[in-house]
């Protein structure tokens, strides 16, 4: 059995560098993204010093998934991101207050 | 190997224009796509529409579908030579792995790789120095297993193209620490165990989406733990003390006397253990009644109704 596998903590930042490498993207497409508020550097002022929190990691390969497969602009990719995210909760709060509605009811 | 029919996958005419094609695409993406469609199936179909898209946008690979649909309408298998009756003799595979196999039958085996260079984004240009796929799961886990630091065995299965273009399986069986207070839609990234590298690239990481089974007693809200009491309705009008249903040890509730139903009592850091703090374990009362009620309870209840001046509806004769 494979040992113990690597797990990165929270707080684990990528370079612009490694954010492409590890998203499978271009230098180019990651500038798109920083420049429409979708891939947020949390420290550096220039893209050579960009620093990005591990957890932007997902937002970045799902952007650039959505980007490819439906042809969507990237000024409007970061509507259609916060759309998805906010009825995905919106979805999860309704499940939460329905199990605690019939645990009520029962 | 069954016969795909792209154009009525894409609910279009077989003389529709790349216009009509590319508007069905998106119209079908749209419904399909797994970042936008979490329901069970509609990855599987938007991977058939992809592919549908992908052989019908391009007029060369258009061309050489429709000589081969064209081919088959007259009984014979233009691709291959040979009758079609022997060309999908195979009616065992899977539905998906027919997709593949049909499109590679057509296009080559590395026609699947060569999608990977369309994308605009792609970071390597030789397609021999592909990087491995990332993988996303969902990983369900107890509630109790969030309490404290848990190691946890997990196994899964990993599709991915080999250098080829075949697609391939590799099963993965792994130890993970389960961090104390994950919550659920928090993600654990296992670096380098997804799909494996094409050439001396790294193999791809999987990202675990933790979620809680649903407890059959307890609810998660944030870092607190609700816990629906039920009470009778002489323990809520005269208070008691109750021995909570334990999930990470024994806690006793004082009940005040006069307690309503949907009143919640809050215990202090008895809830799930947080990134700063523990949360709270939060008691949501209810008040049940007997099922039924025998002569003396109902003499009782009777007595109550003759002293008690409580009217649950007044509200209702003063409107505001």
């Amino acid at each position: 059995m494979t040992p113990l596998s690597e797990i990165h903590s929270p707080n684990f930042h990528l370079s612009f560098e490694e954010l492409c490498l590890s998203a499978d993207i271009s230098k180019e497409c990651l500038l798109e993204l920083v420049a429409n508020d979708i891939a947020v550097p949390v420290t550096g002022t220039l893209p050579q010093q960009w620093q990005f929190h591990v957890t932007c990691l997902i937002k970045v390969k799902k952007a650039a998934r959505l980007y490819r497969d439906l042809d969507i602009d990237w000024a409007d990719l970061g509507l259609v991101l916060n759309l998805l995210d906010e009825i995905e909760q919106l979805k999860n709060e309704n499940s939460q207050l329905k199990q605690q509605l019939a645990r009520f009811f029962q | 190997m069954e016969f795909i029919d792209y154009y009525s996958l894409l609910g279009v005419d077989p003389t529709a224009d790349d216009k009509a094609i590319k508007t069905a695409y998106r119209k079908l993406a749209r419904k399909y796509h797994p970042d936008v469609s979490k329901l069970p199936g509609t990855e599987e179909k938007f991977k058939q529409v992809a592919e549908a898209y992908e052989v019908l946008h391009s007029a060369e690979k258009r061309a050489e579908y429709d000589a081969l649909r064209e081919a088959r309408s007259r009984g014979f298998d233009a691709h291959s030579g040979q009758a079609n009756t022997d060309y999908y003799a195979d009616n065992n595979a899977t539905a998906n792995q027919d997709f593949a196999d049909f499109f590679n039958s057509i296009f080559g085996a590395t026609g699947s790789r060569n999608r990977q260079q369309h994308r605009p984004e792609t970071r390597y240009e030789d397609v021999n120095q592909i990087k491995g796929d990332d993988v996303e799961l969902e990983w369900p886990i107890m509630l109790e297993d969030t309490l404290a630091d848990t190691t946890k065995q997990i196994e899964f299965i990993i599709p991915f193209y080999d250098h080829q273009g075949y697609q391939q399986k590799i099963k993965k069986s792994l130890n993970v620490k389960i961090p104390a207070g994950v919550s659920d839609g928090e993600r654990i990234r296992l670096k380098g165990q997804g799909a494996p590298g094409h050439g001396n690239v790294p193999s791809g990481d999987v990202y675990l989406t933790i979620r809680l089974i649903p407890h059959p007693l307890f609810d998660v809200e944030a870092n607190n733990l609700l816990l629906t009491l039920p009470l009778a309705p002489w323990e809520a009008a005269l208070g008691t003390k109750i021995i909570l249903p334990p999930l990470s040890g024994k806690i006793q509730i004082a009940i005040p006397a006069n307690s309503q139903a949907g009143q919640r009592l809050r215990v202090k850091g008895k809830g799930l253990v947080g990134k700063k703090s523990c949360g709270d374990l939060i008691a949501v009362l209810k008040i049940v009644m007997p099922p039924t009620l025998n002569d003396s309870s109902k003499l009782l209840w009777a007595q109550l109704a003759e002293n008690a001046s409580f009217d649950p509806r007044r509200e209702w004769n003063n409107p505001s």
